[in-house]
């Protein structure tokens, strides 16, 4: 038996950089958020917000009222050119039973940022988190990233990376 | 003069694997459609307050969420950047190091410590370097008593290794 | 004829000469006839030959910028500087196994000239025709695994069509230091060269000759050990000069994978002379090089697999099962093969705890459980995750305090062991011991009265204990030749330099790596550092400096955008005299990555390095500014200095005339 040792602990590490290979993407890092109020933010909205939104987008004036949907993106961000038109789809049909806010995380500047929203002709509000310390205060490890908030103000589901859309419909469902 | 300005985003950590050839692709295809305007100065970029040593000592201890592979002492993304700037900040306010790292905790769980906790699983890392002296420790021991034991019985007639050489040689020959 | 065309033949040519080597190799063992292994070492030269051809096809495609070929369009840039081009090769997954596997070849064709196809008489180089092929088959089989791998799973040559006008260039990071150009080879031929010891061991094990295998690849294992060591020295360089932190080592889990086979060789080096000399240790020796040599698989399976996130990792390849496969089965079948003999490697004989055998067991202890603390701190933030799901991080506030009392132990039996002699201790040697102690003690307690920290102390103490325990060493040596002989002094050492070059190399290495330990603990005690915003034209004062910032500037190069600081650096102090003279901080903005990258001025000086940093800049109502963090290292400069220095004492062992000399004074390590 004395000499079975060597290959037993082989099997474990063997094993256990099997699983590692198939447990999906490494960098994944679960969101402490979930079941937890979702943090607040004041952040200044983009000029073709201010009319209807006004001039600075606060969180907490929303909660409460219907289920909101956070989504961090950057005009940088590749994934996000994908997840924009589907979010902007949601947020017409759905528009008087959820809201939708988009956070603009440390983009290059807000022209690229600008140009993005008309880009994709997008009416839901977002607001400049310059500096990115929303992002922080949420968590986040990447762009795209997006937050459900139920009807409690609690966060529900964090979604991290490119939403798909049955992965959007799924969301959706949750709250709807 | 103009100045094209240091994009401070980080980089799209996300899948880098996936990602990376696309936006690799992407943004060859912006900088040749316009150049350096893409990268025009941004509005936002203030300058940061001054750190003190100690910002750098607890951001070594933390680890980068966007870059994963380093310290937030270590690392130029984005998010780096700016974590440095938010310990500077609660520096100022008079908050002490387990505080700071508290407050990142609070966001990204124990994962962003480098140090991990000296509890629960984690505890027996910081027990690896026992363990290991145990197990080798022990192992050899008990191997070495028994080399020496089987020696007193061959009746101390250890061979030399130009003996042992010398009889693999002869046996090679024949 | 296009570098694809020629590629891709190559490849294939280098498989089919590998496959028929190791077929060779099969019909000499099992047929016993020389013929069969003079073919197979042929067929070696040839497989070098064809891999050759291979990375000469990918640095052809690379210099005449065929983006047809896939790994081009991927990796390089028409507008690189030419070294960026001549290293692309080693920039990602598929050229850097194409680098490795040339490596191996010529490491297999090497070895097949130092194997003989008669039995000789205890030759110098004392393989036999039921050995070597054995050795050689192994070898092949590592060429094999690789160059399948290409040919199947990664290959370097696959077609891009219609193929791009421009690709986005490798890695920024790689492209910020001509270091780059060294780390990556030098690595790889440590890494590959652990495969000639591990060959030369399975051959042992299987034609059950215990002894000789250690004497005949000491020699594989100091190159392979020495260039690991230039390696990593050269890596920790680039890290300093190019990450822009000012460190050199930071425990990123490839780091620490390619820690472990180091640390482990290391352990083999020490242990093996005790087999050469007694016959004791041998399971213990086989593991060690085993080990050895599955570590350099599992640090290429890390790099290559993306299962731990590190900042060396390739991304996730499609190669990572297979490695894992490949390092698994390996492991497998060694320890199989030595559980087989295992009843007759048993040692006979006694290891007493104060004589030279004890002390290089006690380091080897020390080596390896090292290795297993580094394994388990790198793995285990996958085992949290597989036990329950949570992510933790295991990092360097960890390992260093790990690895600061095994420095002190290691300094500690470094110094002693060379001093004991063999078998068992003599009342002579005991003056020794106490004179070491009292250097110990004295060096110590002043550098605390002195004021420096408890660690660093003893660093320097242990430093002095080191340098006292080699002088004592070289000079009873030298008094006792020059006694016995009736020759001067400066005869004496001449002589034993030149006949003693084991010795003699390893009191080098010794006192480099005591120097490295002294850097390291300064360094890290030491090290201040401090940012600012300054408007041009402003000065700040900080850790005896005044820095001035004069000037911000942007260039356009070629392959990226340069932002450069201009700043003027004057000394307030005495200290900070050294420091002055104008600083050129850059951060360099490559199209490919978002994220700029800061290229550090650095000034080294013998006490501290000063270190610039552009980290931030931009322009508001007050002008330009311009972030820059300084950082103040002392010693940093000797950690380069004792890395040569274990390098040049590697070279000295090894150099030609020393090729010779162990094998007429087997004992060459006494004094």
């Amino acid at each position: 038996m004395k000499r079975l040792w060597p290959f037993a602990l082989l099997v474990v590490l063997g094993a256990l950089l099997f699983w590692g290979l198939r447990r999906g993407d490494p960098s994944a890092l679960p969101s402490v958020l979930v079941g937890k109020p979702a943090p607040d933010f004041t952040l200044p909205a983009f000029a073709p917000y201010r009319a209807e939104w006004g001039e600075r987008i606060q969180l907490s004036r929303y909660l409460g009222q219907k289920p909101i949907l956070v989504n961090l993106w950057a005009s940088w961000c590749v994934p996000c050119r994908d997840e924009a038109p589907m979010l902007e789809a949601a947020w017409r049909q759905y528009k008087n039973r959820l809201l939708i806010l988009g956070v603009n995380v440390q983009d290059t500047n807000p022209g690229a940022a600008l140009g993005f929203i008309q880009e994709f002709g997008l009416t839901f509000p977002s607001g400049i988190d310059e500096n990115g310390r929303v992002w922080i205060d949420y968590g986040g490890y990447g762009v795209p990233e997006t937050f459900l908030i139920g009807k409690d103000g609690k966060v529900l589901y964090r979604h991290a990376g490119p939403l798909d859309p049955a992965t959007l419909q799924e969301l959706l469902g949750k709250v709807l | 003069m103009s100045y094209v300005a240091p994009p401070r985003s980080s980089k799209t950590s996300w899948r880098t694997t996936y990602a990376v050839r696309r936006i690799a692709a992407l943004l060859l295809l912006l900088a040749c459609s316009f150049p350096p305007l893409a990268f025009a100065q941004p509005a936002a970029n203030t300058p940061p307050p001054d750190f003190s040593p100690q910002v750098f000592e607890i951001a070594r201890e933390l680890r980068c969420p966007v870059c994963q592979g380093e310290s937030v002492a270590e690392s130029n993304s984005g998010i780096s950047l700016e974590m440095r700037r938010i310990i500077a900040e609660q520096l100022a306010q008079g908050k002490n190091k387990e505080q700071i790292k508290a407050y990142f905790v609070s966001r990204y769980g124990p994962w962003i410590l480098y140090e991990p906790p000296r509890a629960g699983l984690t505890l027996w890392v910081w027990l690896a370097p026992l363990v290991g002296v145990a197990l080798i420790g022990a192992g050899l021991y008990f191997y070495l008593q028994s080399a020496r034991r089987r020696a007193l019985e061959a009746g101390a007639a250890e061979v030399s290794e130009e003996e042992l050489r010398r009889a693999e040689a002869e046996l090679d020959q024949s | 004829m296009t570098p694809g065309l020629l590629g891709g033949f190559s490849l294939v040519a280098a498989l089919l000469f590998s496959v028929i080597g190791l077929g060779l190799c099969f019909f000499a063992y099992f047929q016993r006839d020389g013929r069969y292994l003079e073919a197979a070492k042929r067929t070696s030269g040839l497989a070098l030959l064809a891999a050759l051809a291979a990375f000469g096809a990918l640095e052809w495609a690379l210099l005449t910028d065929d983006f047809s070929v896939q790994y081009v369009a991927l990796h390089h840039s028409s507008t690189s500087p030419l070294w960026v081009k001549l290293v692309t090769p080693w920039a990602a997954l598929e050229g850097s196994i194409l680098l490795w596997a040339t490596l191996q070849t010529l490491y297999t064709w090497i070895v097949s000239w130092r194997v003989h196809t008669r039995g000789l008489p205890g030759g110098k180089n004392g393989l036999d025709p039921y050995r070597a092929p054995i050795a050689l088959g192994v070898l092949f089989t590592v060429q094999v695994f690789f160059f399948a791998v290409m040919v199947f799973l990664a290959h370097p040559f696959n077609a891009v069509i219609p193929p791009p006008t421009e690709g986005p260039g490798p890695n920024p990071l790689l492209q910020n230091h001509w270091m780059m150009a060294v780390h990556p080879v030098l690595m790889y031929l440590g890494f590959v060269g652990f495969s000639v010891p591990f060959a030369y061991a399975v051959a042992a094990m299987i034609t059950r000759r215990y002894q000789s295998w250690v004497h005949e690849t000491r020699w594989w294992t100091m190159i392979a050990w020495g260039f690991l060591t230039a390696g990593k020295m050269a890596g920790a360089w680039w890290s300093y000069e190019v990450l822009g932190w000012g460190g050199y080592w930071a425990w990123d889990p490839v780091e620490n994978a390619s820690f472990l086979p180091w640390l482990l060789a290391t352990a083999f080096l020490h242990t093996s002379m005790v087999q050469e000399r007694r016959g004791l240790l041998r399971s213990w020796n086989f593991s060690l090089v085993i080990l050895t040599f599955v570590a350099t698989f599992f640090m290429t399976f890390l790099t290559r697999s993306g299962v731990i996130q590190s900042v060396h990792a390739f991304g996730e390849g499609p190669v990572g099962p297979v490695f894992l496969a490949f390092l698994l089965s390996v492991a497998f079948v060694s320890f199989y093969l030595l559980s087989r003999v295992s009843s007759e490697v048993k040692d006979v004989g006694e290891v007493r705890l104060l004589s030279r055998e004890g002390a290089l067991l006690g380091g080897a202890i020390l080596f390896t459980v090292l290795t297993f603390v580094v394994l388990v701190g790198t793995v285990w933030p996958l085992v949290v995750e597989a036990l329950n799901g949570a992510k933790v991080s295991v990092g360097a506030p960890f390992f260093n305090q790990m690895a600061a009392p095994f420095g002190v132990f290691m300094l500690l039996l470094m110094g002693i062991g060379p001093v004991l002699p063999w078998r068992q201790s003599k009342p002579q040697v005991i003056r020794n011991l106490l004179i070491l102690l009292a250097v110990l003690l004295i060096g110590t307690l002043a550098s605390l009265i002195w004021g420096w920290t408890l660690g660093v102390s003893l660093a320097v103490g242990l430093f002095l204990y080191n340098l006292a325990a080699v002088g004592l060493m070289v000079d009873q040596g030298v008094r006792e030749r020059a006694r016995s002989l009736g020759i001067s002094a400066a005869r004496a050492l001449a002589d034993l330099a030149v006949t003693n070059k084991r010795r003699f190399g390893s009191h080098i290495v010794h006192v480099g790596v005591a120097l490295g330990c002294l850097a390291i603990a300064f360094s890290q005690a030491y090290r201040v550092e401090a940012q600012k915003t300054l408007y041009i034209g402003e000065t700040w004062k900080k850790v005896g400096l005044e820095v001035r910032l004069l000037d911000l500037r942007q260039v356009q190069e070629p392959n990226r955008i340069a932002t450069i600081a201009v700043v003027d650096v004057r000394g307030t102090s005495r200290q900070g005299l050294w420091a002055e003279g104008q600083y050129r901080p850059r951060l360099n903005v490559y199209p490919v990555m978002n994220q700029p990258l800061p290229s550090p001025s650095v000034k080294y000086t013998l006490g501290n390095d000063y270190y610039f940093i552009l980290q931030q800049f931009g322009q508001d109502e007050r002008g330009l500014w311009a972030t820059v963090r300084v950082i103040v290292t002392p010693l940093v400069l000797w950690l380069w200095v004792a890395g040569m220095i274990m390098v040049l004492g590697t070279l000295y062992i090894l150099w030609p005339s020393g090729l010779r000399a162990p094998a007429k004074a087997p004992g060459g390590a006494t004094a």
